[in-house]
């Protein structure tokens, strides 16, 4: 799908800007580790997308991650001490933007603004077409393997925008976020966060919107307001199509929060055109 | 049939006062055909080898005993399925619910004891 | 999942703070943040089950698999208050594993067989709660009240018996 085709799929009650202060986007599936597959195997699952992606990282492994529901949700990390674990490979394009994170239990696709950051966003309908076409050709190859169809059993779509502050003014967190003011108090830097119970038509829990803003600096030395939005959860059925739509939903629910916790401010920055 | 009984299948129970073998060790493995292992006591004995000694070779464990016929009527289907590791090794199939569980623990009885332990 | 790296100034305890790894390093760190008595013990029963050997049952058993322990903790953190009982975990042959709870007021039995493939199951309860078996995904609302009731009435009864 073109970038114009994707423009034009956008839902139309999305809120829009033409300058979002966008720097990263996530789609990801987690699924049981397909029978049959090792970790020998993983060149030739590279070999399914080399043509585009043709260099290649090796990463520390991303720890199984579940959204559950019951009397408050679960926080902190889990890990246990086990032996050898898969490693997670980065399959990247030559100009960086765009990458393919794959380990046994995961695929992911990463766009993010690289270099002088002029890098555009493909949009989301560009990106979970070619998404749905990696997961198709990585069901295919471990249906080869003597295996059943991926069985998915969490779903993540993260939006990671970087606020970059250009003058004192913009040092306030409450300039730009509708939920964050320490009054007149300056501080010197700042982490919130909050969760959201996701629920499907019936009202039932189905996922978590995770939201977080933190002060920090970017690699060039610049102040900056990081705030992501994640929804991840479990899809209806363990298939891709599934997978996909609850994707599709989080993306939606992401755009309207984003710009119901900005400020007036900070629309008119990002030029707000919906 | 010989159905071992890891110890790691045994839960503390307060209502009996000590320890008993969880439903757990009464559960079949996954998977669309999957079943729950045993060891087949004749066909060990048919081949001259005592059945004690070989469910607790190499390694110890203790073990319950459960007549074929008593599987059968509880609408359980037994086959004999050797392994590289168990030429005796047979497997039980069947829909395996919580009661199921519990009626084949109050049909079993020890064949290798594991002392201080109830079956029940 | 997060690419680019933020110099955030501060410790971190964000909810998506990547997990680093000692370079060069291949081992799962232990990493928990235990505030509850049960926590730690359900974390350190889960820690020797996974590292099972296999055939540790006599026949063809797997350890307990990562995964499933993962999702057992936090099904567990789903359900138990601060005070609840800690819980038996025993492991299935196929990866799976249970989590038991035998008390004086009932029994539960809470199967993983697989991330959101929990068969859940209780025994009469001493108030006269019919025994119940159902099969949940991800929402375990029901089964933190199974796990209240017995939570409630082993206080009511230390604190009688006191």
């Amino acid at each position: 799908m073109s970038n114009t085709a994707a423009i034009s799929n956008r839902p139309d009650h999305l809120p829009d800007f033409n300058c979002p202060p966008l720097n990263e986007v996530t789609l990801g599936v987690q699924f049981a580790q397909p029978k049959g597959y090792q970790q020998i195997y993983a060149g030739e699952v590279w070999n399914l997308y080399r043509k585009d992606y043709p260099l290649v990282e090796e990463q520390a492994p991303l720890e199984p991650t579940f959204e559950t529901f019951g009397l408050s949700a679960p926080s902190g990390q889990i890990k246990f001490v086990t032996g050898a674990s898969h490693d997670r490979f980065w399959f990247l394009q030559t100009e960086g933007d765009e990458l393919i994170q794959f380990q046994n239990d995961r695929l992911l696709h990463n766009w993010r603004k690289v270099g002088d950051r002029s890098n555009p966003y493909p949009r989301f309908e560009y990106m979970i077409a070619k998404y749905r076409n990696e997961l198709e050709q990585l069901q295919t190859y471990m249906i080869g393997l003597a295996s059943d169809a991926l069985a998915i059993n969490q779903c993540e779509v993260s939006y990671i925008n970087h606020i970059i502050v250009e003058n004192d003014d913009e040092l306030k967190a409450s300039r730009w976020f509708r939920f964050i003011s320490f009054g007149d108090t300056e501080v010197d830097d700042f982490k919130a966060g909050f969760r959201e119970i996701v629920r499907d038509e019936a009202g039932k829990p189905q996922g978590r919107l995770i939201g977080e803003a933190v002060s920090g600096r970017n690699q060039s030395g610049q102040r900056v307001f990081v705030f992501t939005l994640t929804v991840r959860g479990a899809p209806k059925e363990p298939k891709i199509e599934s997978a996909l739509e609850f994707l599709s939903r989080g993306r939606e629910l992401i755009v309207k929060r984003f710009a119901e916790l900005t400020s007036d401010y900070a629309h008119t920055k990002w030029e707000r055109c919906k | 049939m010989i159905r071992r009984i890891s110890d790691k299948y045994l839960v503390v129970d307060p209502k009996i006062g000590g320890k008993r073998i969880s439903s757990m060790a009464f559960s079949p493995s996954s998977g669309s055909n999957g079943g729950m292992s045993v060891d087949l006591q004749k066909l060990i004995e048919g081949a001259g080898i005592d059945a004690r000694t070989f469910v607790t070779t190499p390694v110890w464990i203790g073990s319950v005993r459960l007549k074929v016929g008593d599987l059968r009527k509880e609408k359980l289907k037994v086959g004999f399925e050797p392994t590289k590791a168990n030429q005796f090794h047979g497997e039980v199939w069947g829909n395996f619910t919580m009661e199921k569980k519990e009626r084949l623990k109050e049909l079993s009885e020890w064949f290798v004891p594991i002392e201080d332990v109830s079956i029940v | 999942m997060r690419l680019t790296e933020i110099d955030y100034g501060s410790s971190i305890n964000s909810l998506n703070a990547n997990i680093y790894q000692f370079s060069g390093s291949r081992e799962r760190i232990l990493l928990t943040e235990p505030v509850q008595v049960w926590h730690g013990e359900a974390v350190g029963q889960l820690e020797k089950l996974v590292h099972l050997q296999p055939g540790w049952d006599g026949y063809q058993a797997e350890p307990v698999s990562f995964t499933n322990a993962t999702f057992a903790l936090r099904m567990l953190e789903s359900i138990c208050g601060d005070d609840a009982p800690i819980p038996q975990i025993v492991p299935g042959v196929s990866g799976d594993l249970q989590i038991e709870w035998h008390t004086l007021q009932g029994d539960i039995e809470l199967h993983v067989k697989a991330p959101n493939d929990v068969r859940a199951w209780h025994s009469q309860f001493t108030d006269g709660t019919k025994a119940e078996e159902i099969d949940l995904t991800f929402d375990f609302i029901e089964i933190a009240a199974w796990v209240k009731k017995v939570t409630e009435s082993a206080i009511a009864i230390t604190t009688a018996t006191a």
